[in-house]
């Protein structure tokens, strides 16, 4: 089950900590948008207190239905990466963003269902020190605004730029769990209304009422096998004790 | 390995989920389920190399363990198939699922929550898609839910496959 979010009575998760404060970013999460005429926010980190310093990935659906993912800056221009096609409406998408910096210059990439790859560079400064908020399904600056209309599931954040591989790779539905696990900062599966960071342990607060939906269907990284062994006979007829034979199956752990 | 020993488990961690269709994951008090619609049939897919202590004469069992999420009457419908892949035998970049076996109209337990085993029968040979000793193969369980009536969900805790 994932979470059901609605913009018409906004309803979002919530945790007054920041997922990260430092660079590099990378985004991922799966979303089932069922209403592309607005634009509408996924998952962010915010500097409560101002209206810019923050990152998000976000549904233009007034435009092309295009997934962005945008830098909101102190200083310099926003940073606004523009996947080259767009969602469409009750189908799971897999949304992807990348954020880098280099000097005085933040880059940012965008991929849809591991492709449709979008770019963009500015001059910008944003001060992460100052990060204080995580947020998904609305935007968690001073003046929260763009609310989701639709489910979201297996949200996290790296602090690390993943490759355009393994954007493809997630995109096939393979967990998170899986991808430079020592750079993962934050997983919030996001399964029934378990709405906790499996990584960094944060526990969401809801906004609004989200309710739970069908999750999109991820491979996990799987527990042991558990196989039954043939039987073995023990140890019996040790003179002066009367043992019984018993068999006994041996439990093997793979 | 003697008739009816425990062969394999399988737990909803363990799913592999088809392109299509597929039983979704889900908590139900931490306990991880797969949810199988009472509308449309889905799919759970369970990967696995058949034992080297598998006798080969008896075929197996599969038992599958599941919950409703809701509905406390009514009947539930499950299939369930092999796919042998075994050593060169099948070109994984297709599918090839041998025909279902079915254990239908099994009454839902009277309360939601309650953990149900329904078990389906298979000859060694054919019926299993001869999966042989050593041969890796995929177990496909599938909710029946165009032909069953319980209402909701149908929630897959475990899968055991035994020897008959």
């Amino acid at each position: 089950m994932a979470r059901l979010f609605d913009d018409a009575n906004p309803d979002w998760l919530n945790v007054d900590t920041a997922a990260l404060n430092g660079f590099d970013i990378t985004m991922s999460a799966w979303v089932y948008v069922d209403d592309l005429t607005i634009n509408t926010t996924v998952l962010g980190v915010y500097d409560a207190s101002e209206a810019d310093n923050w990152f998000r990935l976000a549904i233009i659906g007034v435009d092309a239905n295009q997934l962005r993912c945008q830098v909101l800056r102190e200083t310099g221009s926003n940073v606004n990466a523009d996947t080259s096609t767009g969602l469409s409406t009750n189908t799971w998408h897999h949304v992807f963003g990348t954020i880098d910096r280099s000097g005085g210059t933040i880059s940012g990439t965008a991929l849809l269902d591991g492709g449709s790859k979008g770019t963009d560079s500015q001059t910008a400064t944003v001060s992460e020190a100052q990060w204080d908020r995580t947020r998904i399904g609305y935007t968690g600056d001073s003046s929260a605004t763009q609310p989701m209309s639709g489910r979201i599931a297996e949200c996290a954040i790296w602090q690390a730029q993943l490759s355009d591989a393994e954007a493809a790779l997630l995109a096939k539905g393979s967990s998170p769990l899986f991808f430079q696990p020592e750079f993962l900062k934050f997983y919030a599966p996001l399964i029934s209304d378990e709405d906790f960071d499996k990584v960094g342990g944060l526990s969401f607060v809801e906004g609004g009422s989200p309710a739970v939906a069908e999750h999109p269907p991820i491979i996990y990284p799987a527990p042991n096998f558990y196989i039954m062994a043939p039987p073995v006979s023990a140890v019996s007829d040790v003179p002066g004790w009367n043992f019984r034979k018993t068999r006994q199956n041996l439990l093997l752990r793979l | 390995m003697a008739s009816g020993d425990t062969l394999l488990i399988f737990t909803p961690l363990h799913n592999e989920p088809p392109a299509s269709n597929a039983a979704t994951i889900d908590l139900r008090n931490q306990h991880p389920v797969l949810d199988f619609d009472a509308a449309t049939n889905e799919s759970a897919v369970f990967g696995g190399v058949m034992p080297r202590n598998y006798a080969g004469t008896t075929g197996v069992t599969v038992y599958l363990h599941y919950a409703m999420s809701s509905a406390v009457a009514d009947t539930v419908d499950w299939d369930v198939s092999f796919e042998r892949v075994g050593d060169q035998q099948l070109d994984i970049d297709g599918d090839d699922f041998a025909a279902v076996n079915s254990v239908d109209n099994t009454t839902v337990p009277g309360t939601a929550g309650l953990v149900d085993i329904v078990n389906v029968t298979f000859t060694d040979g054919a019926d299993m898609d001869s999966v042989a000793v050593g041969e890796g193969f995929r177990l496909k369980v599938t909710r029946d839910a165009s032909s069953d009536d319980a209402t909701g969900d149908a929630e897959l805790w475990r899968v055991e496959v035994k020897e008959t």
